[in-house]
């Protein structure tokens, strides 16, 4: 790691901190940094003498934290399966989303929960396990569709992964509302979430789940890099290189498939993230993949946390669904990376 | 050493390579030749394990392709492709590297970076390691990708290269005329003088045979001719092949040389079958 990215690591290790304790001050209850640190503090038998309301200690343990958890959670999950995916398809328009991988987890999420309202065995055991399990495996079969419909003798072809993305993502968005107006309200949520996703309703239950769905995957991923990095000579060349790539492609999909699949499980489908977060780190710290892979999960995190932020105090007392602001920024961004993609292929 | 028998591929119904058998044992520079859609690349494809036969088998070192491990046959044999774009700025120093991504676990070792700057110092590249690969011109981005695989079958232990083989797919392609010589004659210093086998699709008979020791001729899928370089390219065999009237030119005082012309002599008009096929 060169002594920019080092820089940039603190910078944003330091802008993860601000982020957090932010988002855990701000809200329809204000409670100030002091007594932020002061609740934290207490909940762990730590006695700090500055006064708080027993209201402000419950928002924040049950309300704000687990949420902002969450929201750094799936934040990380999306952007670093952002460059895993773009690493693997040598494209940086390719995203979990964009895909169709989220609608695929969606649909399956969905699936689950209405037929679990019918047959109630389904639900017994672990109900969050088995719907990140469930979603996972939506986003597989997903994510296999795509591939195999945009691969054509040994190539991937861009314009057939996009198209079937736009296809898949269209039939899965289909069916998840169809669902939600079979399903009684309360049984399964309101297409909004769906498509736009919310990170209301996070729980710590959940968030242990989700902390196993994403933190290993990500472990995974790193120890993957050196083969990503050969991928960007092209699958052949990164084969004749001594790269496994067959064993590449599955580890990088079974992977960003189970952080995508256990993400939308919770939240709902939330776009961009991957997309903004890799371009942007890709164009300061360039294609190393073990840094980008590294600090896209903090970056993404601080992205959502972020976004989060916006989407609950921004209309207070309602909540804008987040993935309204995760794509008022996103969609520029991703202009602009197709305009650069114009430029290099027709200059 | 590398033994093909009997292999053949083909895709749909088409076939591509027709019950074809090779055998490469000793140090020397091979060049495929043939019109185009002939199988040149889809054999060196077969040879180098990168698809497996329909037919028949590739053995290396008396293991067949698919029984080697990708990391333990990639340092057997190094392939540069016809086409390659490289996705998101590297550098060309970061480029050669990856041609080292076997021999070392996580950080490359002294070695490796030793052998990545030589490299940069042979190609009068050195200064400009730094830049984005993607910069460069098409020339200059096949020397490198040339230079990579040179780096993929150097161990610094020993100088030889003994029983490896460098697959060199129209290497050719963007380099102008100074550097087309000198590429080959690179791949004939740095493998075939170290003991090590190059096998090369080539479309110019003229380097083929500056450059080859032993000539493979294929059409439409077809061996038409493996035998060494004199022997094989033989004008006649090749206005058959090329369907081009093609002429040895040897003016005696100076090395022979090859022409070709549209017209083609009634004596060679006739199709390749009355030739004699090989296998």
């Amino acid at each position: 790691m060169n002594s920019k990215t080092t820089r940039l690591l603190i910078v944003l290790l330091l802008v993860l901190l601000a982020s957090f304790i932010t988002a855990l001050c701000l809200g329809a209850l204000m409670i100030s940094p002091k007594q932020v640190v002061a609740i934290l503090l207490d909940s762990i038998g730590i006695e700090t003498g500055i006064p708080f309301e027993e209201v402000q200690a419950q928002v924040l343990l049950t309300l704000r934290l687990p949420r902002i958890v969450l929201a750094l959670l799936v934040g990380a999950a999306l952007a670093v399966s952002g460059v895993v995916l773009q690493g693997v398809f040598r494209n940086p328009l390719v995203d979990s989303g964009l895909i169709g991988i989220g609608s695929g987890a969606s649909l399956f999420a969905a699936i689950y929960i209405l037929a679990g309202s019918y047959v109630p065995v389904l639900l017994s055991g672990n109900p969050a396990l088995t719907l990140a399990v469930v979603a996972f495996t939506g986003a597989g079969i997903t994510t296999a569709l795509v591939y195999r419909i945009s691969r054509f003798q040994q190539a991937i072809h861009v314009t057939m992964l996009i198209l079937a993305g736009v296809a898949l993502n269209a039939i899965c968005g289909a069916l998840t509302g169809l669902m939600t107006y079979l399903a009684s309200e309360s049984e399964l949520r309101d297409l909004t979430f769906w498509t736009l996703g919310s990170l209301g309703g996070a729980n710590w239950g959940n968030n242990l789940i989700l902390a196993l769905f994403v933190v290993i995957p990500f472990i995974v991923l790193l120890r993957l890099s050196r083969s990503l990095d050969a991928f960007s000579l092209g699958e052949q060349s990164a084969y004749f290189l001594g790269v496994d790539t067959r064993r590449t492609k599955l580890i990088a999909f079974v992977c960003t498939t189970a952080m995508v699949g256990a993400s939308v499980s919770f939240v709902g489908s939330i776009g961009f993230i991957g997309l903004v977060i890799p371009h942007i780190l890709r164009a300061v710290i360039g294609p190393n993949h073990r840094n980008l892979i590294l600090l896209s999960a903090i970056a993404g995190a601080i992205l959502l946390c972020l976004s989060d932020l916006i989407s609950r105090t921004i209309l207070m007392p309602t909540e804008v669904p987040v993935g309204i602001i995760t794509a008022l920024f996103g969609t520029p961004v991703l202009l602009v990376i197709i305009i650069r993609q114009k430029k290099r292929l027709f200059a | 050493m590398i033994l093909a028998e009997n292999i053949s591929f083909r895709v749909g119904k088409i076939s591509l390579l027709n019950r074809a058998s090779f055998r490469f044992d000793k140090p020397e520079f091979v060049a495929v030749i043939g019109p185009n859609g002939a199988g040149k690349s889809t054999l060196l494809q077969l040879l180098s394990g990168f698809y497996k036969p329909a037919t028949g088998s590739v053995l290396i070192n008396g293991k067949g392709t698919h029984l080697w491990s990708v990391s333990e046959f990639a340092g057997f044999r190094a392939y540069l492709q016809q086409q390659q774009s490289v996705f998101e700025s590297f550098t060309v120093e970061d480029v050669l590297m990856m041609g080292r991504t076997i021999h070392f676990a996580s950080k490359p070792a002294a070695t490796d970076q030793t052998l990545v700057e030589q490299m940069l110092m042979q190609l009068g590249l050195y200064e400009r390691r730094n830049q984005a690969f993607n910069h460069l011109s098409g020339g200059e981005q096949q020397r490198i990708q040339f230079a990579r695989t040179l780096l993929q079958l150097k161990d610094p232990a020993t100088e030889s290269l003994a029983g490896k083989t460098l697959f060199l797919d129209e290497p050719l392609n963007n380099l102008d005329l100074y550097y087309q010589y000198n590429l080959l004659q690179l791949a004939r210093t740095n493998v075939v003088e170290q003991q090590g086998t190059v096998i090369a699709v080539l479309h110019d008979i003229n380097m083929a045979y500056r450059f080859a020791d032993r000539v493979i001729v294929l059409s439409n899928g077809n061996t038409i001719c493996d035998a060494p370089v004199e022997e094989a390219l033989d004008p006649e065999l090749l206005s058959a092949v090329y369907r081009m009237n093609i002429q040895k030119q040897e003016p005696g005082n100076q090395p022979a040389y090859f022409t070709a012309s549209n017209s083609l002599p009634e004596s060679v008009a006739e199709p390749l079958n009355t030739l004699r096929l090989q296998h």
